[in-house]
């Protein structure tokens, strides 16, 4: 007994050991994500995105939930080809007359303007990505569940989304076999168009399986009480206090704070047009 | 939304759900006032800002993002007491196949379409336009969180998008393909129109390599950013929605019909029941299915 006794002990001490000792409680995470997002939108000065983007770096970097390896090739894969799409859009076609031109071939002429309409642009949707990501990566169903419900959302609500969190990779992973099967049977699957033809076959196989699967789940959802509204108990230990008690409501104060500031042109950052001048 | 009992004083004694609210003033007046910022903030938008992106980026994008994220949220909690509770376990899924869709067949060709409000446009054939407005709102949030932040300030479109086939679905439109294609094409002017300030003043004509494109190509003949940006969304979205229309017409009518019966205002895209065959399963639905 005693014996079985140390080894439930060990267990749990190992456990412990393995428990991530210093995160945020998802709810302030979600703060803190949504009041990025709105300073990166409402401060039209690329320093705000740079900042962002270095203070994810070195969350990533120390974080014990997320792999700087794994976020660097998310963040890369979703970022690089966007640089490419806006230095062609804006870059090379940037529609403006005013502007100072580096280099013209055709219709194509790459100008000052247009490359940094590009930058800034990429900078913040960069930095929105880096952030999502070591959210997304750092992520799971109850997490989400945990930090909606802290926020007061209806169970309802946090339990379609953290539903939709779990579902999303089982779904991407069934669909890559379906697709992996036809490659198999012949289908050449790397070309558009033969994706686009499948697309039919595919979505219908997918939505009647994932139907039978969830058929009459709501029924066991409903005597799970999933429509009371009574106070719920966290899925997983969070660490959480009177600190970022303060957090969550500070951040999107000063949050908005700043953007005021900025509207009203008392935050004295640099635009994109006093950096260009400078340099 | 919880109601207590007066005699026993031990608190609650029945619960109330999302589609159980029998009031519906407050979720209509949200959903009008969501309605009108989008709307409001899309006519803004377009009296005031010039064409073209100038080097400082301004505050046409916190403009945007504001009216159109707020808006959204208020569609979002005004439809969510519209809607059926059966359907609460099936918007998850819904979800995870707009992301799965979208990224997976979307994203990753050079085609100028998008491919991810499949789920969505299902959502609101199986229950109805707030459902389907709510899982479109959702969908975004729930990808641009994880995976592709620049989806949510696409967050109205998809509203638009998931009451359109709920909509369109009250009228039959699933029950023939060409009708399914063509209101589906008739769907993406709006929602290509609500899209074109976002791909424009947040994202500088578009992210996606095909939509990009053909950004590019339209702005190298000439047209401003606003105007290409404009033209790319129209076509996309016209051709994007017929497109998922048809495919959800191929996927309810591929369904078994033990899954499609149990959504009530599915009747309404299953074919027309014979006489012979009892009562007619369309009123039966009118009948049975909250107003919405």
């Amino acid at each position: 007994m005693s014996h079985a006794s140390s080894d439930m002990h060990a267990a749990v001490d190992a456990a412990e050991a393995h428990r991530p000792k210093r995160r945020l409680h998802p709810a302030t995470e979600l703060i803190i994500l949504a009041c990025s997002l709105l300073l990166v939108f409402g401060i039209p000065s690329p320093i705000v995105p740079v900042i962002i983007l270095t203070g994810t770096v070195v969350t990533v970097t120390v974080s014990p939930a997320v792999r700087l390896r794994e976020w660097a090739m998310t963040v890369g894969l979703l970022c690089l080809p966007t640089l490419v799409v806006l230095i062609v859009v804006q870059g090379l076609f940037y529609p403006g007359t005013d502007v100072y031109v580096l280099w013209q071939v055709g219709p194509a002429r790459l100008s000052v303007e247009g490359l940094s309409i590009a930058v800034q642009i990429w900078l913040r949707v960069s930095a929105l990505i880096g952030l999502c990501a070591m959210f997304g990566l750092g992520a799971d169903s109850a997490r989400l569940f945990d930090g909606l419900r802290r926020l007061r959302l209806p169970s309802a609500v946090a339990y379609m989304c953290a539903s939709a969190i779990g579902l999303i990779p089982m779904i991407g992973a069934r669909t890559r076999h379906i697709i992996e099967a036809r490659q198999a049977r012949g289908w050449a699957t790397d070309s558009w168009r033969v994706r686009i033809r499948l697309l039919p076959g595919i979505v219908t196989g997918l939505v009647t399986a994932i139907l039978l699967t969830v058929d009459q789940r709501h029924d066991v959802l409903e005597s799970s009480g999933l429509n009371s509204n009574a106070t719920a108990t966290a899925l997983q230990d969070h660490t959480d206090g009177t600190g970022q008690s303060l957090l969550r409501i500070l951040t999107p104060l000063v949050s908005i704070g700043l953007i005021v500031a900025s509207v009203t042109g008392s935050l004295p950052l640099p635009g994109a047009a006093q950096l260009i001048g400078g340099a | 939304m919880t109601a207590h009992s007066r005699q026993s004083g031990q608190g609650p004694t029945t619960t109330v759900g999302p589609g159980q609210n029998r009031n519906r003033t407050l979720p209509l007046i949200l959903t009008l006032l969501g309605t009108l910022i989008v709307i409001g903030t899309y006519v803004a938008v377009l009296l005031t800002q010039p064409a073209n992106l100038g080097v400082d980026l301004g505050y046409t994008t916190l403009w945007v993002m504001l009216g159109y994220l707020g808006g959204g949220v208020l569609l979002a909690a005004g439809t969510l007491p519209l809607i059926p509770r059966s359907v609460l376990a099936l918007i998850p899924v819904a979800i995870a196949l707009n992301v799965v869709i979208g990224q997976i067949i979307g994203n990753y060709t050079p085609v100028p379409l998008y491919l991810d409000s499949i789920g969505t446009v299902l959502i609101g054939v199986l229950a109805g336009p707030a459902a389907g407005a709510f899982t479109g709102i959702i969908s975004n949030l729930i990808w641009g969180v994880t995976l592709s932040p620049s989806v949510i300030a696409f967050s109205s479109g998809a509203a638009f998008i998931g009451a359109a086939a709920g909509w369109a679905a009250r009228l039959g439109v699933f029950r023939t393909p060409w009708t399914a294609i063509i209101v589906g094409a008739v769907a993406g002017v709006p929602a290509g129109a609500i899209g074109a300030p976002v791909a424009a003043y947040v994202f500088g004509g578009g992210l996606g390599a095909g939509t990009g494109g053909v950004v590019a190509i339209l702005q190298a003949t000439g047209l401003e950013m606003f105007n290409a940006t404009f033209a790319q969304s129209m076509v996309s979205d016209i051709v994007d929605k017929a497109l998922i229309f048809a495919l959800a017409y191929v996927v309810i009518q591929s369904l078994p019909k033990r899954i499609v019966g149990r959504y009530e205002f599915a009747a309404h895209s299953r074919p027309r029941a014979k006489k012979s065959d009892g009562p007619d399963l369309t009123k039966q639905a009118e009948s049975a299915q909250p107003a919405e």
